[in-house]
């Protein structure tokens, strides 16, 4: 019987076990993913191996769900592997779709990041200072780790993706379409679509209302408690909202929790984070500019957005490895 | 839409001017493999009225699909190209013009870059009219009546120069008079002419002339909303009873002779009122009003005197109630004008016989509190009179502009009161003296009292009492005799023009006072299509500005609102693709014409084309990429870019 099911994987790389947590989510709709497909490859469910993947012929299996962001060689070629083996490729989550959490990695060089984590951490100890190294000898032979990536890349800057599902991580629902869509044989949608989302951003979805109100300037979360009913953004909190592609139903928003983007920009022919960057700037009240100055306008600019604390988490916190900053030298410090 | 139109490229030498730094013959060798196979021509006067009739021969020959021309800006000629494309049956936006006179020939010196250049920038145009659309203009009807805000010299002058042109106007002013401030004025700068007399005409003309028919004055009225876009506003205006039948009134103000009780004169700054009354003896239109909050019969309070004399049975019409308008036009203008900033400074606040620029004013007009007398509170002359200019205006503290009329009023002042009273010892204390005008300069030079320098306000300080009163300068110790002080206080926009700017959603400049579409080029001319300004609204300025902008502001009015022209839409303007946006509202704050409208029923934005001018900031702003301008969109830009780079 399973042999005649079309097959289905879920990969992780680079990423944090949220996107196997939301497939778990869709509950009993698993029992359908049972009945339509043969769900043989889970590196967190399932205990297949890699040789059982290289064993199969080159697209033999039906859909690949592949989340997470590629930081090492080792997520680069089980990409690539998984690529070959699949007739339909998704980039799952927005780590694989636009490199995610794990590209903010992608502000510091290499080096920065090793000494970071294993030598300077507050919470670290380490008094013969060692740090990983891909190959390690040993009495007993040679040991190896998966090299990094000179920096942390999205799915389709190493493979040809053929779909791209964002959220971080995608919602239940959202999934549950998708794979419904696809068990029902009916046709796919053209290459390149990005699935289980919507074309419009967030503020299309959320219930707070717009009041034509500027505000005064950004606000860090900890300034002020919103207002129920009142769009987070007027209010000057840096909801992405008016920047990010609806499909989650504004979950965020509507608990008061400002957008941080996880769906992505909607615009691809935009940068990201200059487009979030750009709608929030809008919404700040610059106060009356004319005639002034051009210290002046630095430090009213610079008031407005004091609530920016961290610009690339904020603007870029799910996108830097897809934007036209991602060719930054990694090597060059902050 | 295909990507390899039939192209034709016209290549201009603007008689040679191009063609000495441009080889055409190298360029059209270094095309001649563009994926679009155009097809050439060269041209001595692309732009020459003959040859523009050999060109649409040609393009209804060749029959292409697009066209290129490499010549002058398209601020030149863009138009004329475009009627050549209409002529020769192709839709005027599948034209690309491409400015090698001013961005090539005139700045690149060597003729061999030049060329190169130029087969670049033509590579770009190719690339780039292929992903032209073909667009259409739209023609909406438009309403020429005009409604002007503000009845002083620039709003009257605005509303007669209509009238004249057979134009419906509906002139709006909020007090009970019109005039503005002039009509209040005994003598105008630079040539003390009388004020009233110089207004008088107009008023007239307006209220009884041969043109009155086409205007409709609306006193004690203002502006409460708008709504609408060029070519067809409405207006709500609310009118505040007068309590006076102008049908029956024939204006003998017997009325105010006996009504016994009175309120503060407000527009002589000083003395009463009576109840019913009008605020100064020539006043027009020539009617009392009645104030509500005074009048006893109004209160409910017994009381029937003016009832008893007035000669006319119906004047007085205590049922008169306050009327809600709803007018309809095309253009607004906005002639709201400016006040002297109203407060007195502290060195100088309660003090006795310390007059404003207008309180002054009023004390030298025969139709003020005191007849033209320069006196004191107590009834007499002063022995000393100072007059400060700058007071508050040119200092960083209070008003930091100039406010450009006052030193040539206070140098009025000083030669009405020389005149007027016999002996008087006179100074000016100055800070800067700017008398611009070619009559003016005489002001200056006929200028009698003396001049005394100090840096500010704040080095001012008022010692003693009556005629032993001085004004101590700790600039340089001196201290000028000041019985009487006339503070020429900064000319700012005033209540009734922050209103309107509010009512309107005009942009206002660091002053406060209206914005104009551009200071030098289009002063008369708001950041809004269809409203136009004149006069002190957009900034201190004399009667004679007044006038002229009244005249301007009228002109642009009848140039854009022509009977029976239609206005054509430019269709280039930015379009909002519905299925994308989310309603986001950034492209709301960032219009700078306010052409963006939030569309509360679908929850997203619409925009105005007639509003809209292309200027493309909300295509950059908008997050969701949802809005285009038509004409430069993204896939045409990006065709542009890799066309100069291929
Ligand atoms: C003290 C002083 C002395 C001056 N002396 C001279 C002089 O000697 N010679 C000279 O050339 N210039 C003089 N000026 C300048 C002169 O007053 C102005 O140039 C002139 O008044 C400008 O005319 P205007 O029509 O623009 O505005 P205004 O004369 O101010 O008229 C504006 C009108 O609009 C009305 N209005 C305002 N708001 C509203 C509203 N919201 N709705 C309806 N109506 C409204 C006002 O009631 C007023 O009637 C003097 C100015 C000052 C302050
Ligand atoms: S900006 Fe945020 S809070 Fe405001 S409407 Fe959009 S999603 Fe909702
Ligand atoms: S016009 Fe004269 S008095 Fe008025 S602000 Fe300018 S310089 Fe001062
Ligand atoms: S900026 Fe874009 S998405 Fe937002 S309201 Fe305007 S058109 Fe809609
Ligand atoms: S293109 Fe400019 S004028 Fe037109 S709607 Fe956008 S911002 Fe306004």
């Amino acid at each position: 019987m399973s042999a005649s099911k079309p097959k289905l994987a879920m990969y992780w790389a680079a990423s944090c076990g949220g996107c196997e947590i939301a497939l778990a989510n869709i509950d009993e709709v698993l029992l359908e993913v049972d009945h339509h497909f043969d769900f043989m490859f889970c590196p967190c469910l399932l205990d297949t191996k890699t040789k059982d993947i290289e064993a199969l012929p080159d697209g033999d299996i039906f859909l690949t769900l592949f989340n997470g962001a590629l930081r090492t060689e080792e997520n680069k070629e089980m990409a690539e592997l998984l690529r070959r083996k699949s007739k339909v490729f998704v980039a799952f989550g927005a780590c694989a779709a636009t490199g995610g959490i794990p590209a903010l990695a992608n502000q510091h060089g290499l080096q920065h990041l090793l000494d970071t984590v294993f030598l300077n951490a507050p919470s670290v100890e380490n008094a013969a200072r060692l740090i990983p190294q891909p190959i390690c000898h040993v009495t007993d032979g040679e040991l190896a780790l998966p090299a990094f990536l000179p920096r942390v890349l999205a799915v389709h800057e190493a493979v040809s993706v053929d779909y791209t599902m964002p959220g971080c991580p995608p919602e239940p629902e959202q999934i549950i379409a998708v794979i419904r869509h696809v068990a029902s044989g009916a046709p796919l949608p053209p290459l390149g679509t990005w699935l289980g989302c919507s074309s419009r951003a967030v503020c299309s979805e959320c219930p707070r209302e717009k009041r034509g109100v500027l505000a005064a300037r950004l606000l860090r979360p900890y300034e002020g408690i919103p207002e129920t009913g009142w769009c987070l953004v007027e209010q000057g909190f840096a909801c992405l909202g008016p920047a990010t592609r609806g499909g989650c139903h504004a979950l965020c928003p509507t608990a008061n929790m400002p957008c941080t983007g996880c769906y992505g920009a909607l615009d691809a022919t935009a940068d990201p984070g200059a487009s979030a960057l750009t709608a929030l700037a809008a919404a700040v009240d610059p106060g009356k500019l004319a005639g002034k100055g051009e210290e002046d306008l630095h430090r009213r600019i610079k008031h407005a957005l004091s609530g920016v604390a961290d610009p690339l988490g904020t603007f870029y916190r799910y996108s830097l490895a897809a934007t036209v900053l991602a060719e930054r030298k990694p090597e060059v410090e902050q | 839409m295909s990507s390899r139109a039939r192209t034709a490229v016209i290549l201009c030498t603007c008689s040679g001017i191009i063609a000495e730094r441009i080889d055409w013959e190298k360029v059209q060798k270094l095309l001649a493999g563009h994926p679009t196979r155009p097809v050439f021509r060269v041209d001595q006067l692309a732009c020459g009225a003959d040859n523009l009739e050999q060109l649409e021969t040609w393009l209804k020959e060749e029959k292409p699909e697009r066209v290129v021309v490499a010549a002058c800006s398209p601020r030149d000629h863009e138009a004329t190209f475009r009627r050549l494309l209409i002529g020769a049956g192709i839709n005027p936006y599948f034209l690309q013009m491409v400015n090698v006179r001013e961005q090539v020939a005139w700045v690149t010196a060597d003729p061999v870059q030049a060329t190169a250049k130029s087969a670049r920038l033509l590579s770009a145009a190719l690339d780039r009219v292929q992903r032209q659309e073909p667009l259409v203009a739209r023609k909406v009807p438009l309403r020429t009546e005009v409604a002007i805000i503000g009845a002083g010299p620039a709003g009257m002058q605005a509303a007669l120069t209509l009238a004249r042109a057979g134009r419906k106007v509906t002139l709006i002013e909020k007090e009970p008079f019109i005039g503005g401030l002039p009509v209040r004025y005994e003598e105008l700068f630079p040539n003390l002419e009388c004020g009233p007399c110089l207004l008088e005409p107009v008023m007239g003309e307006l209220l009884h002339g041969h043109e009155s028919e086409y205007v409709d004055l609306l006193t004690l009225a203002e502006v409460t909303a708008v709504k609408g876009t060029f070519g067809n506003w409405t207006l709500t205006v609310k009118q505040r009873p007068r309590f006076i039948n102008p049908d029956l009134c024939i204006g003998c103000m017997a009325c105010a002779a006996v009504c016994p009780e009175h309120r503060p004169h407000a527009w002589n700054a000083a003395g009463e009122l009576a109840a019913v009354d009008a605020p100064f003896a020539g006043a027009l239109p020539n009617f009392p009003h009645i104030d509500p909050a005074v009048c006893l019969k109004l209160k409910g309070e017994e009381c029937n005197a003016c009832l008893v004399e007035c000669p006319v049975e119906g004047s007085l019409a205590f049922d008169d109630t306050a009327r809600q308008i709803t007018i309809e036009v095309g253009a607004i203008i906005v002639a709201t004008g400016a006040l002297e900033k109203q407060d007195v400074p502290a060195a100088f606040a309660g003090l006795a016989d310390v007059h404003t620029g207008y309180s002054f004013e009023r004390l030298l007009a025969m139709n003020g509190p005191t007849g033209g007398e320069i006196l004191k509170a107590d009834g007499t002359p002063p022995q000393s009179v100072a007059i400060v200019h700058c007071a508050g205006s040119l200092d960083t503290n209070e008003i930091s502009y100039c406010s450009g009329t006052c030193c040539r009023a206070a140098l009025k002042y000083a030669h009405i009161t020389a005149a007027k009273v016999a002996g008087v010892e006179l100074t000016r204390l100055v800070r800067e003296q700017v008398v611009p005008g070619l009559d003016a300069d005489s002001q200056l030079h006929h200028d009698h009292s003396a001049v005394s320098r100090y840096s500010g306000l704040g080095a001012l300080s008022v010692d003693g009492v009556g005629a032993e009163r001085r004004i101590v300068c700790q600039d340089n110790g001196q201290s000028i005799a000041a019985e009487m002080i006339v503070l020429m206080r900064p000319v700012v926009p005033g209540a009734g023009t922050s209103k309107i700017a509010e009512v309107l959603e005009l942009d206002t400049n660091a002053g406060g006072f209206l914005a104009q579409l551009h200071s030098l080029s289009a002063s008369c001319a708001s950041n809004m299509k269809g409203i136009y300004l004149a006069g002190t609204s957009r900034g201190p300025g004399d009667i004679r500005e007044a006038f002229s902008s009244g005249t301007a502001a009228a002109g642009l009015a009848l140039s854009e609102l022509v009977d029976g022209r239609d206005l054509v839409v430019d269709p280039q303007v930015a379009v909002v693709d519905v299925m994308r946006c989310s309603g986001c509202g950034t492209c709301l704050q960032v219009c700078p014409y306010k052409a963006i409208s939030w569309n509360a029923r679908d929850r997203i934005a619409d925009v105005a084309d007639i509003l809209c001018r292309g200027c493309g900031t909300c295509v950059a702003a908008c997050p969701s990429g949802a809005i285009t301008g038509q004409g430069f969109s993204r896939a045409m830009l990006r065709a542009e870019i890799g066309g100069v780079l291929s």
